[in-house]
């Protein structure tokens, strides 16, 4: 297998993995937020281990698709130090907290029977990662840049604020979302109280990883040239059809039973019982509708695309 | 074949649109369970405790302790945990409160049950968890019957007998949690009708009845759920404490304690500080007509404000109005006030006489024992 393809089986497996910590992140900083006594310090190693895997998918996503080669090389260095000392800073932090008394011993089980070893070996992970990254980056990276095949081009106003606004947005959502539907065997209502109302949130999450493999493996620009290829003309207005069909179904399906949310979809929106406010299926239609459509804008308005040659 | 194929798409998804479970009726014994705490008692102390809050993060051990302090003052025989046990538990969560709670009615003979609160269901847990782990705890009498056709879960009656008779009768009701006011909001729900109406029918099937089947009296009982009735905004309302509206329907025999929530105004009620369900469906009068003597919720945190309270078309008198309100916050997760966290307790008697106090404990580092713990009865 080549190494690029290891590279993009390993971001995927990364973004489920960074989507489920991402999850449990928001849902812990929810209830420390609504605690009385947040336990901060005790809940920190844990909430900043939780955010590591989703760090190490942006720099993975980076090393996959480089801007520039200056840029390849210094993503290597500067991640890699950063790795180091965030793995430092968890370590410490720990062993800050044993000694002080907040922590009991390794495993005091304050969050779950290994707490807090396993956030120290988290940190030791990230620290050999980071020394493997500044290894990498110091030796191999520079010849590795000049083999890649990269054109440097002035981005269009909307290609910025895609690239480095809506798209890291909607990726975070994207990551929260997939990491809600990976935890569906803990969350559903197994009653099957309302299948109806549940399953378009649902597949309203679902789509929302699967875009995100479409723009990453199929869409963006490959060596230098933005492709505007069949995937773009059937595949999103494809998704943008099903966001806006299934935001209506939930929708209509919320209108038509009111009791469905709390009969079914509690533990689906962690939020939205505590706010009353459905912020859960808000942002599902939101993001299952804008997203395609600043897609398809962001290439009608793109000054650098050129159509795809016909196959 | 593309035709036929959109076809059969929108006839699966217009059946799952359709599709819910069905709903069994069970026997209206199958909600009750006997408990003999009048064997050997001439009276007995029921405890509510309300609003746990039990998440990741809760010190059961510390939580323990204090419940234990709050019981070895009152030493109750039953333990009533009116609404949101559990904030964002998870499946640890739920598991590790009903051990405490399991080990402390071991330590002082007692049983423990549950109504829910609105944020009950809020965690890595589905909905149903909760009786399967209450069916593994000998002193949890906690009763939900799987796919029953009343509304909610928590619907159970206990019957408190000595050894023969039903002295008292303990219901538990699901106030609900979240109806949507519209797609992209929610409002507190209620006890819904058809839940009063498997009120009074177990309340019937109680009663004392003649030979020809006639009721003759119905059994005094008392009512644990999680979100308040209007009649308590009315009763408070009575009670002059409302700065705005002083006039209400009904009649007030007395009340005692306060409330201090941030004001609600998501009813027709308009501004209160009750945090009350969207709409009366009638629970306080079904309650007057059959044997309630007392009702206890939670929801607001910084409220102990009770009444004995009669509504307008009640045949009910000062010695027998219903006495209705806040239990105190037991535990110190999320908001609360100092000073009104602890227990309510009512203490009942074969003879069907009532009195209620409340039993304050502050939370400490110095940790908890009896001697802290400050009684004030109700003079209702």
């Amino acid at each position: 297998m080549k190494k690029r393809t290891v590279g993009l089986v390993g971001e995927g497996l990364l973004f489920a993995l960074a989507s489920a910590c991402f999850f449990l992140f928001e849902w812990n900083l929810q209830q420390r937020l609504t605690s009385s006594d947040m336990h901060i310090l005790e809940s920190l190693p844990y909430l900043v281990a939780l955010l590591l895997p989703v760090y190490a998918l942006f720099v993975l996503h980076c090393l996959l698709w480089p801007r520039s080669k200056k840029g390849y090389v210094r993503t290597f260095l500067g991640n890699g130090i950063a790795f180091i000392v965030l793995g430092a800073f968890l370590v410490i932090l720990d062993v800050s907290l044993l000694l002080n008394g907040t922590f009991s011993s390794l495993v005091s089980g304050f969050i779950h029977p290994l707490y807090p070893l396993d956030t120290m070996l988290v940190g030791f992970v990230f620290e050999f990662l980071g020394l493997f990254l500044v290894y990498w980056g110091a030796k191999k990276a520079k010849d590795q840049a000049e083999k890649l095949e990269i054109e440097e081009k002035p981005l269009s106003a909307m290609n910025v604020v895609c690239r480095y606004i809506a798209f890291p947005l909607y990726a975070l959502f994207a990551l929260f979302f997939t990491g809600d539907l990976l935890f569906f065997f803990h969350t559903l209502d197994y009653e099957f109280q309302n299948v109806g109302v549940t399953l378009p949130f649902y597949l309203l999450m679902l789509l929302l990883p699967i875009e995100l493999g479409l723009h990453e493996y199929l869409l963006r620009k490959k060596k230098g040239t933005t492709s505007f290829p069949r995937y773009m003309l059937q595949g999103v207005p494809a998704f943008l059809l099903a966001g806006v069909a299934l935001s209506l179904w939930g929708y209509f399906g919320l209108l038509n039973n009111p009791l469905a949310f709390a009969e079914s979809m509690f533990g689906i929106f962690p939020l939205d019982g505590e706010a009353s406010i459905a912020f859960g299926p808000l942002f599902l239609y939101l993001l299952n509708i804008l997203a395609p459509l600043l897609y398809l804008f962001s290439f009608i308005f793109a000054k650098t695309h050129s159509p795809a040659p016909e196959k | 074949m593309k035709r036929k194929t959109t076809v059969l798409v929108s006839f699966a998804l217009g059946a799952l649109s359709l599709a819910s479970c069905g709903s069994k009726t069970y026997a209206l014994e199958d909600y009750c369970r006997d408990l003999p705490l009048f064997q050997n008692e001439e009276s007995v102390n029921v405890m509510q405790l309300t609003d746990l809050h039990c998440n990741f993060a809760t010190d059961f051990t510390r939580q323990k302790a204090y419940w234990g302090s709050l019981m070895e003052s009152a030493r109750p025989k039953l333990i009533m945990i009116t609404g949101d046990s559990v904030l964002n538990g998870s499946k640890r969560t739920v598991g590790d409160l009903l051990d405490t709670l399991e080990v402390l009615c071991e330590e002082y003979g007692a049983y423990f049950g549950f109504a829910w609160g609105n944020h009950d269901k809020e965690g890595t847990f589905d909905p149903a968890y909760w009786a399967g782990e209450c069916a593994k705890r000998s002193r949890c009498i906690y009763n939900e019957l799987k796919g029953d056709d009343v509304y909610g879960r928590s619907n159970y009656v206990l019957n408190l007998t000595d050894g023969s008779k039903t002295l008292w009768q303990v219901y538990a009701l699901d106030s609900n949690s979240l109806i949507a006011k519209n797609p992209l909001q929610y409002q507190y729900d209620v006890i819904h009708k058809d839940q009063i109406e498997w009120f009074e029918q177990e309340s019937d099937l109680a009663a004392n009845k003649d030979e020809s089947g006639k009721i003759v009296s119905y059994i005094p009982s008392l009512a644990y759920f999680h979100i308040p009735l209007w009649e308590l905004e009315y009763a408070y309302r009575l009670a002059g404490l409302n700065p705005d509206v002083k006039e209400a329907p009904g009649t007030l025999y007395g009340h005692s304690g306060e409330e201090k929530e941030s004001s609600y105004n998501g009813t027709p009620l308009g501004p209160t500080k009750s945090w009350v369900g969207y709409e009366n469906t009638g629970f306080f009068a079904s309650a007057e007509s059959k044997g309630v003597r007392g009702m206890f919720f939670g929801h607001d945190h910084k409220s102990d404000f009770v009444a004995k309270y009669a509504s307008e078309d009640s045949t009910r008198t000062e010695d027998n109005a219903i006495v209705m309100g806040y239990g105190l916050k037991s535990s110190d997760d999320l908001t609360y006030l100092s000073g009104m966290t602890g227990a309510l307790v009512s203490k009942i008697t074969r003879e069907g006489n009532v009195s209620f106090a409340r039993y304050y404990q502050d939370y400490s580092n110095a940790g908890y024992d009896a001697s802290s713990v400050t009684i004030e009865e109700l003079s209702l």
